[in-house]
């Protein structure tokens, strides 16, 4: 045996050469899966027949469920569950679309829909759903073969779940304690600015949290309203229209008796929750939600529609943020896709789960009907069914992300003082027409 | 040429490439090899392609269609959100670098003497450059809120009602460079190492000179620790000028694209405006404005910095 000793220089050298070899050998092994964790599943029967396994994108966590019901009832096809935080899940489909790594189906928001739908990333289902016997298009609440959904009248999508609608929840204790008769179906804006000053009563009842939170309100205003955001060929901004300026001078006009921005945040995580905010916009609809904004459902506070700004409104409409699912048009499995895709749209199974979390798009009454035994909750998932019909997706046009950000600016400066609604929709006009010329 | 000088030319040349020094050369370049690899793959690499982009319109999910410098015509011309951008963040790094600086050697001079549970305040002053950038904005949320935020609440106790910080046009940037200044133990630290290099005889002999305190510090201790002041100069020049997360996090631009960043600008356009080629763009002339005061910061620093055993 020799005595060879390694001296530390060369020690030193032979550590840099594998160091560096790593990552050269690891890119080199490809990608394939070290066999533990099939080696976990112990002696279970090799399947008999080949399996699929398609990759799911979702951002609501509690939606696994349906994928394991799914795995469990399927010999052909598996589905990986994989979760995105919402914050990040539109950059992160666009980055693994780029780089064509995107999962086979996908759940994607409202506003980064349309672009994705016109640049044809999803793939056209039509025929699809004409081919399945088991697809009842008129079963659809949000109608499958809607504008949103569609392009060339091919359809690219399903609504994940039915269209998410505005409404007005309020706080029954602190509207008799200010001796105010309850919101209604009726109610306009100017009601709810009339109710307003009432329902501030010191550190015990603030009226409407800040006016920089009403999120998409601010669409359906305007539409309601008879105003638009941009013209029907999409090479003009229509905010400094009268119809447009009307509708955010009502809901800047709020700011009288709103809360300050981010005063809200001193009432909690969920402001609601503590029972001393009287009106609030509220997902008509989205129970689990509800049951966290009103602690578990114990502050007396119910809903109604939101309030249009004229009685009949000018526009029988509402926006709603529709968020979709699509297959990937570059997906190597779309037989498998659709097979996991069309089931959890609608075997009955997974909608009655999928019921008890959130609004479904698929025989909503129905399925209610037949599992939501709480009567409470049983009426507040299907209050907003009438008005269903007459919503749309919410579209701010083209560059529906960045048109949005440019409203919203200044529609922040109407808010907080610095300009008044008509300037303020002016230089939004202005901006938005930019945009518009290079989209 | 003489035989002499070939014969010494090429000894020099063996030595230069004998055995040993080639395996050193060929073992320091695998050492390395990671960092470079790296920075060719994912530094390098991404600027030139930046550059090309920066002259198509590429929305990333259909081929880049070159456009020319229409993107740089149109941000010099026809964007005004791209002047503003730049506006607020010029206004933050300037703020933010200087009170910094200030700040930074402040605390350095004061942990620079001799009090008990030294360790202790130099870990804490430190402390905050290493926690989270997101869990931190959340924190400053809270710090400012308007309503039940620690600093209306201890201005409150002093008789001043406080500005609702994080929704003001007015209030919502002087916040973001506070916040800034909270990462201050950063630079304290290497202030502090260069403090301690400081010669002590340099201090005697302007002591015996008769230079108070004041005067010690203006000329001895400011000049010897220049060099350090000059690297976080630079450092927080290019840091500040890619400021993201807090807006990104607390404001997300606003109030009314009061605290539109640059970056978080050309954020928006790369991933929610599907406007790549603008995106890059944007990211060259980043690129052209820190490289520009990098430059005049070393042109500057010949007369603004002392090198020790430095031959002028």
């Amino acid at each position: 045996m020799s005595n060879t000793r390694v001296s530390r220089r060369q020690f030193l050298r032979g550590l840099a050469v594998v160091g560096a070899s790593m990552p050269l050998l690891q890119a080199c092994g490809g990608g394939e899966q070290p066999a533990a964790e099939s080696a976990e599943s112990g002696d279970a029967p090799a399947p008999s027949r080949e399996m699929t396994t398609v990759r799911y994108a979702q951002v609501i966590a509690p939606l696994d469920k349906q994928v394991e019901m799914f795995n469990e009832q399927s010999d052909t096809v598996q589905v990986e569950f994989e979760l995105v935080p919402w914050g990040e899940h539109a950059d992160k489909l666009l980055i693994d679309v780029a780089a064509g790594t995107a999962p086979d189906l996908w759940f994607i928001g409202g506003p980064w829909w349309i672009p994705l739908k016109r640049k044809k990333v999803a793939l056209s289902i039509s025929n699809f759903l004409d081919s399945d016997p088991d697809v009842v298009i008129d079963d659809f609440e949000f109608p499958a073969d809607s504008d949103w959904g569609m392009i060339d009248g091919d359809i690219y999508g399903l609504p994940t779940n039915s269209v998410i609608l505005r409404g007005l929840a309020y706080n029954e204790n602190l509207f008799e304690a200010a001796g105010l008769d309850l919101p209604n179906a009726d109610w306009t804006l100017a009601d709810v600015a009339a109710a307003g000053p009432q329902l501030n009563r010191g550190d015990e009842s603030y009226a409407l949290p800040a006016p920089l939170l009403a999120g998409d309100l601010y669409l359906t205003t305007i539409w309601q309203n008879g105003g638009q955001i941009i013209s029907d060929d999409e090479t003009k901004c229509l905010l400094d229209r009268p119809e447009a300026v009307e509708a955010v001078e009502q809901l800047v006009a709020w700011t009288e008796f709103s809360m300050e921005p981010g005063a809200t945040q001193a009432l909690g995580d969920a402001p609601p929750a503590s029972g001393k905010i009287a009106m609030w916009p509220m997902v008509l609809a989205d129970w689990d939600s509800w049951l966290r904004l009103t602690n578990n459902d114990t502050t007396n506070q119910w809903m109604t529609y939101w309030p249009t700004p004229s009685n009949p409104p000018a526009r029988e409409i509402s926006a709603g943020s529709v968020h979709m699912e699509a297959i990937w048009s570059e997906s190597k499995e779309v037989d498998a896709a659709w097979e996991f895709f069309i089931w959890r749209a609608i075997n009955q199974d997974s909608l009655d789960y999928q019921i008890t979390l959130f609004p479904i798009n698929y025989r909503m009454a129905e399925t209610v009907e037949r599992v939501i035994t709480n009567e409470r909750q049983s009426a507040f998932l299907t209050l907003h069914l009438p008005i269903v019909p007459q919503s749309t997706g919410e579209f701010w046009g083209p560059s529906t992300t960045e048109i949005l950000n440019a409203f919203r600016s200044e529609y922040e400066l109407a808010v907080l003082g610095e300009k008044t609604a008509k300037e303020a929709m002016e230089s939004a006009t202005v901006a938005i027409d930019v945009i518009l010329e290079d989209a | 040429m003489s035989t002499d000088v070939k014969r010494a030319r090429s000894g020099a040349r063996t030595a230069r490439m004998s055995r040993t020094a080639l395996f050193e050369n060929v073992a320091g370049f695998l050492f390395i090899s990671p960092w470079i690899i790296g920075f060719l793959a994912f530094e390098f690499g991404p600027l030139i392609a930046a550059g090309y982009l920066g002259l198509t319109k590429y929305d990333i999910l259909t081929d880049p269609r070159f456009v020319g410098f229409a993107n740089f015509d149109k941000m010099f011309t026809r964007d005004p959100l791209f002047w503003k951008s730049l506006g607020v963040t010029a206004v933050y790094s300037l703020s933010t670098v200087i009170l910094g600086i200030i700040l930074g050697v402040a605390l350095a001079v004061l942990l620079n003497q001799s009090v008990r549970g030294l360790s202790l305040y130099r870990t804490i002053f430190y402390l905050p450059a290493v926690i989270s950038g997101v869990a931190v904005a959340y924190m400053w949320i809270w710090v400012f809120n308007s309503e039940a935020g620690i600093v209306n609440t201890l201005l409150d106790y002093v008789g001043i009602d406080g500005p609702n910080w994080l929704f003001s046009t007015t209030w919502t940037l002087p916040a973001f460079i506070m916040m800034s200044l909270w990462a201050v133990g950063g630079g304290m630290v290497l202030y502090l190492a260069g403090l301690q290099g400081v010669p002590t005889q340099l201090y005697e002999a302007a002591a015996l000179d008769g230079a108070g305190r004041w005067a010690k510090f203006q000329n001895v201790t400011l000049p010897m620790i220049s060099p350090v002041i000059f690297f976080n100069f630079i450092i927080g020049i290019i840091a500040s000028f890619q400021v993201f997360t807090n807006s990104f996090v607390i404001t997300k631009g606003g109030p009314a694209n009061a605290t539109l960043f640059y970056v978080l600008y050309l954020y928006r356009h790369a991933f929610e405006n599907f406007k790549m080629g603008y995106a890059a763009a944007l990211g060259m002339i980043l690129f052209a404005i820190i490289m520009t005061l990098t430059i005049i910061s070393f042109r500057l620093s010949n007369r603004l910095v002392y090198y020790e055993g430095r031959i002028t």
